[in-house]
């Protein structure tokens, strides 16, 4: 479904419509949900936090401006309830509870060979090393596909802190996976 | 350069495989639903109702779980990154002993409706807790550093402060009770979401949720006194239809 389209869905919640929330929920939960598990590295926190974010959708979705890109507007919200989880949960005990997941809940992401889950297993790991706010996007970058200019529109902070923040994100990435390829440029 | 990193790393291609591989849990979309705001014919939030499960490992459920009517806590976490205070109650039902006249004057600016043709059997009310003081939060953090335990409890002061009220009716043979909170927010547990049901649907010119399950039927709406103050009002039922709550919550005066 199109941008615009999902903006016109926004409409018709607006108007009361039901059916109309369970529509964009449909639409719009496997990038929301994929977006949370790979900020929080839990399915149950990733379970969680969508829970917020689709009852912060449904409460404000007054303040969505339709002449605006409704998938930028929905981003903002999840990496804002994101935020508000890591500052409101027990982290230690999340820790250890994610420990355990991700080496249990073989339902939720199925890899492709034993080496491959070794290569996620890191890439996941040191992802969550990653402070909050280099996470949210490089997620939204390259999970999402959202160019800079939308990371900016969804977070509301200019795209020089966007290209800032990921040029950091993904200089400590290559660092963590031993990757380090110089200082090479990037941009989009 | 850039192209190198449109998805040629390792480490990202990685990443993506990974995220793609991700599906979301099939009853997530139940849980979603479920949260549903109440709201007045203007769109002002009055209440919101949040129905989900107890999840065995959070520790504030733990804590939850273990309160028994009548019991209030206040709950201090020292993590590794930061530190939290919570405090959790399960009010109790106190019988009242003055009738219906003198608790809608003891509820004010609440509205205690009754349906018609109603007999009132049985009046309780809930009373409310006093907050942890700054004092006693910093006595918590105090033992927490001092014994080394992350987590302490302590209990909350109950007060005579009115924070809800539970009237028990009848029409004819079939018994129901209508609760009345002065809260922006309600939270219901519910211990076998597959086996619960919740639709949304008008009561009253509100938007209002009817939940169910095989044993309690319950219909939730908010409305708003005079001064603006939201108040939630709970008719609930064993072996009640959607329409009979329905009829009932319309017929309240």
């Amino acid at each position: 479904m199109t941008d615009e389209q999902l903006a016109g869905l926004a409409g018709y919640v607006l108007d009361g419509d039901h059916q109309a929330f369970e529509r964009l929920y449909n639409e719009t939960i496997g990038n929301v949900y994929r977006t949370l598990y790979m900020l929080t590295g839990s399915p149950r926190d990733a379970e969680d936090v969508a829970q917020e974010v689709y009852l912060e959708l449904y409460r404000n979705i007054r303040k969505y401006d339709g002449s605006r890109s409704f998938r930028n507007w929905m981003y903002g919200i999840v990496v804002r309830q994101h935020s508000s989880f890591k500052r409101k949960r027990w982290r230690e005990f999340r820790k250890e509870q994610k420990e355990r997941e991700r080496h249990s809940n073989e339902a939720v992401a199925k890899p492709v060979s034993a080496r491959s889950q070794d290569a996620t297993d890191d890439v996941m790991d040191n992802l969550d090393q990653l402070p909050d706010k280099l996470k949210q996007v490089l997620v939204l970058r390259y999970i999402n596909d959202l160019s800079q200019q939308d990371i900016a529109d969804a977070l509301h902070i200019p795209v020089g802190t966007v290209k800032s923040r990921l040029s950091q994100a993904l200089r400590r990435m290559r660092q963590m996976m031993g990757r380090d390829l110089h200082g090479e440029s990037f941009g989009r | 350069m850039g192209n190198r990193l449109e998805g040629k790393e390792d480490w990202i291609a990685e990443m993506v495989a990974r995220a793609n591989a991700v599906q979301h849990p099939a009853d997530l979309k139940n849980r979603v639903m479920e949260q549903i705001a109440l709201k007045n014919e203007s769109g002002k939030l009055l209440a919101a109702v949040r129905i989900d499960s107890f999840q065995d490992h959070d520790p504030i459920d733990a804590v939850i779980r273990e309160l028994k009517p009548g019991m209030g806590k206040a709950i201090y976490f020292a993590g590794p990154m930061e530190e939290m205070f919570s405090q959790q109650t399960n009010y109790e039902a106190v019988t009242w002993e003055f009738g219906l006249e003198a608790l809608r004057e003891r509820a004010y600016p609440w509205t205690i409706y009754m349906p018609a043709d109603t007999k009132l059997k049985r009046i309780e009310v809930y009373y409310g807790f006093d907050n942890a003081t700054n004092e006693e939060i910093d006595e918590m953090k105090d033992e927490s550093r001092r014994t080394g335990n992350r987590v302490i409890v302590r209990d909350l002061r109950p007060n005579d402060r009115l924070v809800g009220l539970r009237l028990q009716l009848a029409q004819d043979d079939f018994a129901f009770e209508l609760r009345v909170f002065g809260t922006t927010k309600s939270r219901i547990h519910v211990p076998d979401m597959a086996a619960h049901t919740v639709e949304s649907l008008k009561v009253r010119g509100h938007e209002a949720i009817f939940s169910a399950n095989a044993d309690k039927q319950q219909l939730i709406w908010a409305e708003e006194t005079a001064e603006g103050m939201p108040v939630q009002y709970e008719l609930s039922a064993e072996q009640a239809d959607r329409n009979r709550l329905v009829s009932l919550a319309e017929t309240l005066a």
